[in-house]
């Protein structure tokens, strides 16, 4: 049985430009207790993605395809359905902690709050679960804490306190987004280890979203690359980091900085991938990575690839991948 | 917030006292004598002489700023020189109608500027805000004088529900009394009530965009509930500053609301006064009307503290 299934998922934003492709043709499945990592650079989509799931895009989104939660079809619900699943069956964690948490608010009420959204509970309950709840999220003298308010936090506590707020009612489904990006990298690490433990502890769903590789690899089984909103590359986290088939992929992994790799070739710069995220609004005719990739031919430039199954948990829509293995093979390492 | 409040006072007393030396020193250069205003222009030397002696005029004038500003302190004000009453006096009646009208006004623009801004901000983009920002632009250019002769002849003259003007007294009952100040109190509203609802529907709509408005969506809040429970308290933070500073313009706005609707309120008394150089009057009319503004500032000052948590913690 599937928790969270998403098939042709595309996302479109009108802008004053044009219409932006955000997302193109996104489909992955779920099952609980999975955990699924989204990775690329900023502008390729990840985030659009998950505030589908959530069905929290911006007004002037359009979305098409489906996006189905215990076989719900969630495209199709209205905005009161939609309040009943946000925060009690999904939730989501952001990355601006600083940000993200209400001023005006102590943080404790600020947790109870989507606990009496979806739950009838008394007070004195709610307060109760919500000791507990900092307490797991790892922030001390929670009896005392919940009556603060964030200014009076650190980064890394009001995280916590974003996590606490997103497991209020334990959901199926949790989604974070770039959740360590904000903050220093102790607490990263902390923090990475906290929605470890949680998702064991709660039997979550987990779809981790991040820039970073190093993040990924520490939480996820499986991976999406996305590149210009599209997933141009989706396997095991084993499969991508060892035997990654797409030009895009095999850039990523060798921008990693590398201890190991700098002492014996000192005065090699990191290698980078060359050029720009394309604008959404005028993304190219055929392969969304055409533009910056080394191997791109005419073919790549005018008709967008179709995904190739390379096995049962890799695919890639790349017409070279196999050039790009060599050369990954190959490669500076 | 003890450090904040400390702070707050002492800008506060700061603020009054340079008030004072302006007002006097201001009207100290003005021309016209005042001995010469009271006895009129064809009046003998010697009687000019004796007058400005018996008024303290010959003294110093830091001598006489004393004099003033340790009076004033303790609640004496001096005596008009046109109506030889004491300034208390002729400010109780006064007070009694200009301070309704300021609240009733204030009131009205609150009420206006809320229901109009926010309603702007959660229809954003489509006609309701396109048409309330068309009526706050026209709101905003309409001088209070012209709407007040318009009022008086709508509602006046051609329909006859109000008087034209004049103040029929607290004594009179609270309902005609009232009655008489809706009509200056709607024109004083208008222009205020304008501006403030555009504010009101900018500080709104740049708070819906906050991260933390996002995160209440995300716990399953609706629309309705994330606006009254996570957005208006902090659009409030800059809503209530400029409802503070737009408190002086109605205070000037009633000197000229008060000439059309022939009320006697401070308005009335303090544009006499200037006409008649009765500079005592005149100026601890305009050190209470500072006061007044000042006192509303340090008010708007501790709303924020209320709304704003940050603003209480110690090390602000």
């Amino acid at each position: 049985m599937t928790l969270l299934t998403v098939d042709d998922l595309s996302v479109s934003l009108d802008t004053a430009q044009g219409r932006a492709q955000a997302v193109r043709d996104l489909s992955f499945d779920l099952g609980p207790g999975d955990t699924l990592g989204i990775v690329g650079e900023s502008g390729c989509g990840k985030t659009m993605s998950a505030l589908a799931i959530l069905g929290l895009l911006p007004d002037n989104a359009v979305t098409t395809g489906a996006i189905r939660l215990n076989d719900r079809d969630l495209l199709n619900c209205t905005e009161a359905e939609w309040c009943d699943i946000r925060g009690n069956q999904i939730a989501m964690i952001f990355q601006e902690p600083m940000t993200s948490l209400n001023p005006v608010h102590p943080i404790g009420r600020q947790i109870m709050e989507g606990m009496f959204l979806h739950r009838a509970l008394s007070k004195a309950q709610a307060l109760e679960e919500t000791i507990r709840l900092l307490e797991t999220v790892g922030i001390q003298n929670a009896a005392e804490r919940l009556k603060h308010y964030p200014h009076q936090l650190s980064g890394g506590q009001r995280q916590r306190v974003m996590i606490a707020i997103a497991l209020a009612n334990q959901p199926r489904l949790l989604i974070a987004d770039e959740p360590t990006t904000a903050v220093d990298v102790t607490i990263q690490k902390q923090i990475l280890g906290l929605i470890n433990k949680l998702i064991d502890e709660f039997d979550m769903g987990l779809v981790l979203i991040s820039h970073d590789l190093g993040v990924i690899a520490k939480l996820v089984e499986r991976v999406i690359v996305m590149y210009g909103g599209v997933a141009v590359e989706t396997g095991s986290v084993e499969t991508i980091f060892s035997d990654p088939a797409h030009p895009y992929t095999c850039g990523l992994l060798s921008a990693i900085p590398r201890i190991d790799r700098s002492t014996h070739s000192r005065h090699k710069r990191l290698p980078t991938i060359p050029g720009v995220v394309p604008d959404l609004v005028d993304m190219p005719a055929g392969c969304t990575f055409s533009d910056r990739c080394s191997l791109a031919t005419d073919t790549c430039r005018t008709v967008p690839p179709v995904p190739v199954v390379l096995s049962s948990h890799h695919q890639v829509a790349c017409y070279h991948l196999d050039r790009a293995r060599a050369q990954w093979q190959t490669g500076p390492r | 917030m003890k450090f904040f409040l400390i702070k707050r006072l002492s800008t506060f007393a700061a603020t009054l006292f340079a008030a004072t030396l302006l007002t006097f020193f201001a009207l100290e250069i003005l021309p016209g004598d005042p001995a010469l205003v009271i006895l009129g222009v064809d009046a003998p030397d010697s009687a000019v002489a004796a007058l400005r002696e018996q008024l303290g005029l010959n003294r110093p004038v830091t001598e006489r700023y004393i004099d003033w500003i340790s009076h004033f302190l303790r609640g004496e004000l001096g005596v008009s020189y046109t109506y030889s009453v004491p300034v208390s006096e002729l400010l109780r009646e006064r007070l009694a109608i200009t301070i309704p009208l300021a609240l009733m006004a204030m009131a009205l623009s609150v009420v206006i500027a809320f229901s109009l801004g926010i309603y702007a901000a959660t229809h954003h983009n489509r006609h309701g805000d396109v048409l309330v920002m068309g009526v706050s632009q026209l709101g905003i250019s309409i001088p209070n004088f012209w709407l007040a002769l318009m009022l008086i002849l709508l509602f006046a003259v051609n329909l006859g529900w109000f008087a034209s003007g004049g103040f029929p007294g607290w004594y009179a009952g609270w309902w005609p009394a009232l009655k008489a100040l809706i009509l200056p109190a709607i024109a004083l509203a208008t222009v205020q009530g304008a501006i403030l609802a555009r504010f009101t529907r900018s500080a709104t709509l740049e708070t819906m965009r906050e991260d933390y408005v996002r995160t209440a969506r995300a716990k399953g809040l609706n629309r309705r509930q994330t606006l009254w429970r996570h957005v208006l308290r902090n659009a409030m933070i800059s809503v209530v500053t400029v409802m503070g500073l737009q408190f002086a313009n109605l205070l000037a706005g009633t000197i000229v609301v008060e000439s059309v609707f022939a009320l006697p309120g401070i308005g009335r008394l303090i544009l006499q006064s200037i006409a008649n150089r009765d500079v005592v009057v005149v100026r601890d009319i305009v050190t209470l009307l500072v006061a007044m503004v000042v006192i509303i500032n340090l008010v708007v000052d501790l709303l924020y503290a209320l709304i704003d948590p940050r603003l209480r913690s110690s090390d602000v």
